[in-house]
């Protein structure tokens, strides 16, 4: 018992500092790391080589995660500097003017969509500047976006999460992807209830109910229907599209109701027009790169090619004093050069730089300046998300992780189910990654379903969708959001809006689990 | 100018270049750590890395 309260303590620390003492993410993620490094040294037999193995497997793990935060955060701010982030957001404000629709379709649906092509926190850094142009209060921005791309993230980044669940528990896709896409229908959803209350409160949730539930039901159908037919890598990314288009569309018929100002809060007025820029599409070009090179990318012909173009360190097996072992890794978090977003999105940044220098409309000094703004941008997400891996993995390596997780199923048993999800969140919320969840707990979820004598499918299915939803709430996302519209060191602000919802939603997919595994 | 003695006086500029070097001491401990522990497996470079690691987890906990 002592120790189960030891392994808890770092995740105590780290959300007692962010949540109570109100301390920015890259402090608590320190503090978190130095209390995990003492217990993990006093209390569970570790020796400084263990611990330094674990603290370098977390530094590749934030390498392979920083690399797409600092290359997305630096073609955001080229864009901008171009004056492309200008001309996007008087496309979307054109778009769709009501203020319920505009938070529907960019901060729900594209943000999807966004997840769809590139995830690692790239929609929160994209979409959110988008909303603050829109008119929507920075912290409401960030907030909006976090629960709203959460319902894309599994299927996401080209369905990273889903291969990870799929790899781990030795699952078949075709069993564990259409299952778990049925069983996103729910939080897809719902995220869109959350975007209309985070939006204009009960007044929008109410006017919202008509579009929440055509452009949630094809979402969530075309989600299905993707991962039936064969293609999860694509499902989130095609899904956030067909949100988007049945969105514009619904929101111009009567199922949207005008909105009544004086029962919603008033959104200020969008940024005031600027003149001159690129065009909608040239703005767009980097964007249109990424997709691109993302599909190429998944090519039979480019993936076989690409198969020995990686980069990754091995690590030695480890082996606590209280015998708990960790079996060695080779190539650990590796970055694939063509088809990791990172080089991709470098990619995509030296086409931009090409068109524009041979359209003549690159501006002298846009690189310089976007590299600058992205240094002081991304200094602080990295000593946060670097600190917060470290943390994970040092615990997760040294028996902490799987002690609380077994705990978690011998205090819940048969209402495992319902808890299952938060366990997919626990893993989100301390690495940042809907990945790294489904590594850590997918094979201690499967086991414990074993256990219980419950189906492994639905329980693996859960984690994932549980990891996907905890991106609303991650602090390595959070920093992202916070990061890129200008609210550093505000992350709590940002949580507090973000935590009811996430919970709310994570609690109805574990009583759909529960009432699948144990009534139907 | 004004501001800008107002901001040392503050310590914030201070804190601002501490907040780099944190940056930078795991940047650079990071292929130390993986040479102590893992290329070399020498306990006197291991118990260095992880010393410069501490020190950066104690500069972030200060300057953040």
């Amino acid at each position: 018992m002592v120790n189960v309260l030891l392994a808890a303590l770092p995740l105590a620390a780290l959300l007692a500092s962010i949540l109570a003492l109100k301390w920015s993410a890259p402090r608590a993620g320190a503090a978190a790391f130095l209390v995990v490094a003492v217990i993990a040294l006093v209390f569970f037999e570790s020796d400084p080589r263990l611990l330094a193995i674990g603290s370098a497997k977390g530094l590749s793990l934030s390498f392979f995660v920083l690399s797409i935060i600092w290359t997305s955060v630096l073609l955001y701010n080229v864009v901008d500097e171009l004056g492309g982030i200008d001309v996007i957001g008087r496309t979307m404000t054109r778009l769709v003017s009501d203020p319920l629709a505009q938070a529907l379709v960019v901060g729900w649906a594209f943000s999807g969509f966004m997840q769809g092509i590139a995830g690692f926190g790239v929609p929160v850094a994209v979409v959110a500047p988008l909303m603050v142009f829109m008119g929507f209060g920075a912290a409401r921005a960030a907030a909006i976006v976090l629960v709203g791309h959460a319902w894309a993230v599994s299927f996401g980044s080209l369905g990273a999460s889903y291969f990870t669940i799929q790899l781990v528990t030795k699952i078949p896709g075709e069993e564990i992807g259409p299952h778990m896409a049925a069983l996103f229908a729910l939080p897809t959803i719902v995220t869109g209830f959350a975007v209309a209350h985070l939006q204009g409160g009960m007044a929008s949730l109410r006017r919202g109910t008509p579009i929440v539930l055509v452009m949630g039901g094809s979402m969530a159908l075309c989600l299905w229907a993707l991962a039936w037919a064969g293609a999860p890598q694509v499902a989130s990314l095609v899904s956030g599209v067909v949100g988007c288009g049945v969105g514009w569309v619904v929101a111009r018929t009567p199922l949207l109701p005008s909105p009544t100002t004086a029962t919603e809060p008033e959104q200020r007025s969008a940024a005031p027009e600027t003149q001159g820029g690129p065009s909608f599409h040239m703005a767009f070009l980097p964007y249109y790169a990424v997709l691109a090179l993302n599909i190429l990318s998944q090519v039979p012909a480019v993936k076989e090619l690409g198969a020995s173009l990686f980069w990754g360190l091995d690590y030695p097996a480890t082996e606590t004093g209280t015998g708990y072992a960790v079996e060695a890794e080779d190539s650990y978090a590796k970055i694939r050069l063509l088809r990791h977003p990172a080089p991709l999105i470098l990619l995509s940044l030296a086409l931009t730089y090409g068109v524009f220098l041979a359209r003549r409309s690159w501006k002298p000094g846009a690189g310089l300046s976007a590299a600058r703004k992205t240094y002081s941008q991304c200094v602080p997400t990295s000593v946060g998300i670097a600190t917060m891996v470290m943390m994970a993995v040092v615990m997760t390596d040294t028996g902490m992780t799987v002690l609380l997780g077994r705990t978690i199923a011998d205090i819940t048993q048969t209402a495992f189910p319902v808890f299952s999800p938060f366990i997919g969140v626990l893993g989100t919320f301390m690495t940042g990654s809907n990945t790294n969840s489904n590594v850590m707990f997918g094979v201690l979820q499967q086991e414990t379903a074993g256990a219980l004598g419950v189906s492994a499918v639905t329980i693996a299915a859960v984690q994932s969708i549980g990891g996907s939803l905890g991106s609303a709430i991650a602090p390595a996302k959070v920093l992202v959001g916070t990061a890129i519209v200008g609210l550093s060191g505000k992350e709590g602000e940002v949580m507090k809006r973000t935590i009811p919802y996430c919970l709310l939603i994570v609690l109805l997919v574990g009583i759909q689990a529960w009432i699948i595994l144990n009534l139907l | 100018m004004f501001d800008r003695i107002r901001q040392h006086a503050s310590g914030a500029i201070v804190k601002d270049r501490v907040k780099q070097y944190a940056f930078w001491a795991i940047v650079i401990d990071s292929p130390l750590l993986y040479a102590g522990a893992v290329a070399l497996d020498d306990p006197v470079v291991t118990l260095a890395s992880l010393a410069v690691l501490a020190a950066a987890g104690a500069l972030a906990l200060w300057a953040y």
